[in-house]
């Protein structure tokens, strides 16, 4: 009989990581953390400092996409993308600069000219990923394997927002292919 | 320390383990918000690996977890609670592609990112390995073989979803996040490190010897071993261990068997033993001398782990062998309480310590049923198997007062269980032993 309490304790232990399972999933959908009390700690000693610029935390239009843009690319992008060096020649092109956004957010699936070859291919939507955490990775690209000095002047890297306002247009992976600049 | 003390600890660390994922990947730094499918797919996969991770200890006969449950206990719980474990694992891709259609190209085997690939090889390797083991009496393959292959796969399995884990980020992309999660899992493998290579090497110093091998009735064999060079081991009447014969004490081939001996006997220990397979079939044969190594003990289906006015033991078959040991121990100990044993048995000549149980009735308040399927002729006790009428006409009238043991082939334990329950006895005051071990 000692038996039957194995069978009730699989199922109540299977019920409990399912539960935890989606009460994560609902948790975390709703942007919920934990802060760790150390951290609390370091966020108290930021308010302390005050008003002194050289501890001051960095301003907003400073968007630290560096470290998060590496990370980004490594965790999502590496797999398939060893470099993309072309992406500085690419952006020349006259609509490349949302079209890229629109990439990244909805995919591809279509023809396109590369190096005077036509070829199809199909790419997968990311837009699963925060809006930061896009626009770090296409900044990463951008500026990565020497492509920063390769960049046309004056240009300017993504913000988060970019890709917040056009993630509404919710494209196909096909009317993207559409989109794509021809040189 | 108080068993069920040490149990509600074990229990505890337990539940903290395989919720620990889902708490620190709550904690900050944290990636942007999904919707509720993607976060639920992703705690899924979590949750699976740890406990996938967790089944490595649990299996691992580390004797001050398994004690307070019992071992065959926790290798049920192993089977089932794995078997949920991949269906989580299972269910997080599938899960992501219902959220989001356009990626059920990353359940592709060949497709994908490297990360998808990577995590549907560790997906194959878990179904492989359910697969196996749910049919791999059917399929008819070796029982080592099959165990090699489910350590393999298992291993395999979980090394596969770290570098998955480890691909597709987010999470992990903290690295004491990572490394928590990596922790859990090495430790595991170190507790199979444990099971294969420090035990058998502790083993390897208390070695024993095959000191007789007599013919009992029935095609059974008591298999008496004497330790070598030590003071033999401690257990309780009722427990088992797995035996190494004749063989390197890595070897993976070992067999389990019941204690019949008394547990008094410390330095001579006493096996039952059936002719039921390959390796029992030959038991008679092995040689005198022959060296042994005995892990153990295992198992809680004990007298000794609660008090109680009386017995009532329920036996069928070589299901006899546990209460040989426990019946010897309590004779031994001069024990006075009353002991009612129903012995289940293919015919009289068959019946197996038929003589010993004769002696023992001398030195115990015992009283042995007998119910054979197929009677000699003169007859007088009973035959057929043990049901409700049976028990209605031999049962002591003491009996709700006492604690009854069941231990036999399983339709005879769901029989004896059926024929309790509609006495009337409570859960609490039955203890079964089903030999699922292989």
């Amino acid at each position: 009989m000692r038996h039957l309490y194995v069978n009730r304790a699989t199922l109540l232990i299977g019920l409990l990581l399912v539960l935890a399972a989606a009460l994560f999933g609902w948790l975390r959908s709703q942007g919920l953390v934990l802060v760790l009390l150390i951290d609390q700690d370091r966020l108290e000693a930021l308010d302390e400092v005050g008003d002194d610029p050289a501890s001051a935390p960095a301003p907003d239009d400073a968007w630290a996409w560096r470290e998060l843009g590496a990370d980004v690319f490594a965790a999502s992008c590496q797999g398939c993308h060893a470099e993309l060096p072309h992406l500085p020649r690419f952006i020349e092109r006259g609509s490349a600069r949302d079209y890229l956004v629109d990439f990244m957010l909805f995919g591809f699936d279509g023809a396109a000219v590369i190096d005077g070859e036509r070829v199809a291919f199909r790419h997968p939507p990311f837009a699963r990923l925060g809006d930061d955490e896009l626009a770090a990775s296409l900044n990463h690209s951008l500026t990565a394997w020497g492509n920063e000095g390769a960049l046309p002047a004056g240009f300017e890297l993504y913000e988060p927002e970019t890709f917040e306002e056009r993630r509404d247009l919710d494209l196909t992976r096909e009317e993207v292919a559409e989109e794509r600049p021809t040189e | 320390v108080n068993r069920t003390i040490v149990g509600v600890f074990w229990l505890a660390l337990y539940l903290v383990v395989i919720l620990l994922p889902l708490v620190i990947m709550m904690v900050r730094p944290t990636p942007a918000p999904r919707p509720f499918l993607v976060e639920f797919s992703l705690a899924l996969g979590f949750v699976g690996l740890v406990q996938i991770s967790v089944q490595l200890m649990l299996i691992a006969r580390y004797p001050q977890l398994t004690g307070p449950y019992g071992i065959d206990l926790i290798l049920k719980y192993h089977r089932q609670i794995a078997t949920v474990a991949i269906l989580l694992i299972v269910a997080h891709p599938i899960i992501l592609v219902i959220d989001n259609p356009t990626l059920v190209g990353l359940l592709n085997p060949f497709g994908g990112t490297t990360a998808s690939r990577v995590g549907n090889v560790a997906i194959y390797a878990l179904v492989l390995l359910a697969a196996l083991s749910i049919f791999r009496q059917r399929m008819k393959l070796d029982y080592e073989l099959w165990r090699v292959s489910h350590a393999l796969l298992g291993v395999a399995a979980i090394g596969l979803s770290h570098w998955h884990i480890r691909l597709a980020g987010h999470y992990t992309d903290t690295p004491w996040k990572e490394r928590t999660l990596l922790a859990i899992s090495l430790v595991a493998v170190a507790a199979l490190v444990y099971l294969r290579i420090v035990k058998p090497a502790l083993l390897a110093r208390r070695p024993y010897r095959v000191s007789a091998v007599t013919p009992e009735r029935g095609s059974t064999w008591s298999f008496t071993v004497t330790a070598d060079g030590h003071d033999g081991l401690r257990f309780e009447p009722g427990q088992f261990a797995w035996l190494k014969v004749g063989a390197s004490p890595w070897t993976i081939e070992e067999h389990p068997f019941s204690f019949s001996s008394s547990a008094l006997e410390r330095g001579r220990l006493e096996f039952g033993i059936k002719e039921l397979g390959d390796f029992t079939s030959a038991i008679g044969k092995v040689p005198i001398g022959t060296r042994v190594y005995v892990d153990g003990p295992h198992g809680a289906f004990s007298p000794d782990r609660e008090a109680a006015p009386g017995y009532v033991f329920f036996a069928g078959g070589i299901g006899i062998s546990p209460f040989m040991s426990m019946l010897r121990t309590m004779a031994d100990r001069a024990d006075s309480r009353p002991i009612t044993l129903f012995y289940g048995a293919p015919s009289w000549d068959e019946t197996a310590y038929r003589d010993d149980l004769e002696a023992l009735s001398h030195r115990l308040e015992l009283e042995v049923v007998y119910v054979l399927e197929e009677a000699p002729e003169g007859w007088q006790g009973e035959t057929g198997f043990i049901d409700a009428a049976l028990l209605a006409r031999r049962l002591p009238d003491d009996q709700l007062e006492r604690l009854h043991f069941v231990c036999g082939p399983p339709a005879m334990i769901d029989a004896v269980e059926r024929a309790l329950s509609k006495r009337r006895v409570p859960l609490e005051q039955i203890r079964s032993e089903r030999f699922e071990l292989v």
